[in-house]
């Protein structure tokens, strides 16, 4: 995947990913709408690619005015991984040479590796996540579980079991999926799957937009770094 | 300035431990009050987890789901109120619960209070941690 190329699907994928996410607060209280209303726009203009570098700044403009107005992000880590990748697409576009550009769309794919190697890593350390019962408890009692239905999963314990390694060995051994192309699509659509388990599990539905959204880096970053080690 | 850069600095230098501990749980509740003094306290839990939703919901939910998302919004403004006591969260969901009720015409006051759920060795635990003073439903006229 070519770095352009990379730039106008993150682009495309972090519009949209703020298009969703501000359609939801048009119907939430009034004081929010003009701001969102105002990000509708811009996060339109930007999945269209008109004018993107003032499209990236507005976005930018305005979720500092969110970060104020709700003292921190409104959804935790997905809020804090779409502005990540803005502020990385922002530089990328306007960074002085192409070097730095592209230092920019690699923190950004760094970020993400890191995003799912550490999340494993600090489970794994955990003697609750290697037993299982750290999962048990997010269902049983965690804000989490979408309904009171999802919520009797707490009682499976050895589904729960062979889940929690599964997260916490596919999230430490992703990094290593970047050895070929072909390992790293495979890797992120396991990766994907796992946020869209979430999302219906869980009702993290902004998660799965925000991270999709960052996969385009990866996928350049990937053959940027290693095609040229292999070949 | 400095608040806004330190609120801005996580999702620069993100941290990524999801889910590294399962703390306690948070839940809001609400007595809806007839006056300030009413000593009736009828606890109700605050935007409850309904008790199933079908696939299809699920699946709309991937792309419109803002009173989910409000909800853990609220539930991070309870942690925020109970680390470090954000006047400014604290009065978001004050605002959030004076939003929903504010229509119930023979009710003039609510108290919220917030419970932490947690593990223990006989099972899990309520804990109240936090409970306001009544506050008006409606703007006080002068």
């Amino acid at each position: 995947m070519t770095f352009d190329l990379a730039l106008r699907l993150t682009e495309v994928l972090l519009g949209l990913a703020f298009l969703q996410q501000s359609l939801e607060h048009l119907v939430a209280t009034p004081r929010e709408r003009p701001l969102f209303a105002v990000r509708t726009l811009i996060s339109l203009q930007l999945t269209l690619g008109i004018a993107p570098i003032a499209a990236c700044l507005g976005l930018l403009v305005l979720s500092l005015i969110m970060l104020r107005t709700f003292d921190g992000p409104y959804n935790g880590g997905s809020d804090r991984m779409t502005i990540l990748i803005l502020i990385c697409l922002t530089l990328a576009h306007i960074a002085p040479s192409t070097q730095w550009q592209h230092v920019a769309l690699g923190y950004l794919a760094v970020q993400l590796m890191l995003s799912y190697f550490l999340s494993g890593l600090v489970k794994i350390v955990n003697p609750r996540w290697r037993s299982g019962v750290a999962l048990c408890d997010v269902f049983r009692f965690s804000v989490y579980p979408v309904s009171q239905e999802t919520r009797t999963w707490g009682e499976r314990r050895r589904l729960l079991f062979v889940g929690s390694w599964a997260v916490m060995v596919f999230e430490l051994l992703f990094p290593l999926t970047l050895l070929t192309s072909g390992t790293l699509i495979a890797g992120l659509v396991v990766a994907a799957l796992f946020h869209f388990a979430n999302a219906i599990l869980f009702g993290l539905n902004r998660f799965v937009w925000a991270w999709l959204a960052a996969y385009p880096s990866l996928l350049w970053f990937q053959q940027r770094v290693f095609a040229s080690v292999w070949y | 300035m400095i608040r806004t850069l330190a609120l801005l600095l996580p999702a620069i230098i993100p941290s990524w431990r999801f889910f590294d501990i399962i703390a306690p749980s948070p839940r809001i509740e609400v007595a809806l009050l007839r006056s300030a003094q009413d000593a009736d306290l009828s606890w109700r839990e605050f935007m409850p987890t309904p008790d199933n939703l079908s696939l299809r919901d699920q699946l709309m939910r991937l792309i419109w789901n803002p009173k989910r998302n409000a909800k853990l919004y609220l539930v991070s403004c309870t942690e925020s109120v109970l680390a470090d006591g954000s006047p400014i969260r604290l009065n978001h969901l004050l605002e959030a619960i004076r939003s929903a009720y504010q229509h119930e015409e023979t009710l003039s006051h609510f108290q919220m209070r917030l419970i932490l759920l947690s593990r223990t060795s006989i099972g899990i635990e309520r804990e109240e941690v936090f409970r306001s003073s009544a506050t008006p439903l409606r703007p006080e006229r002068l």
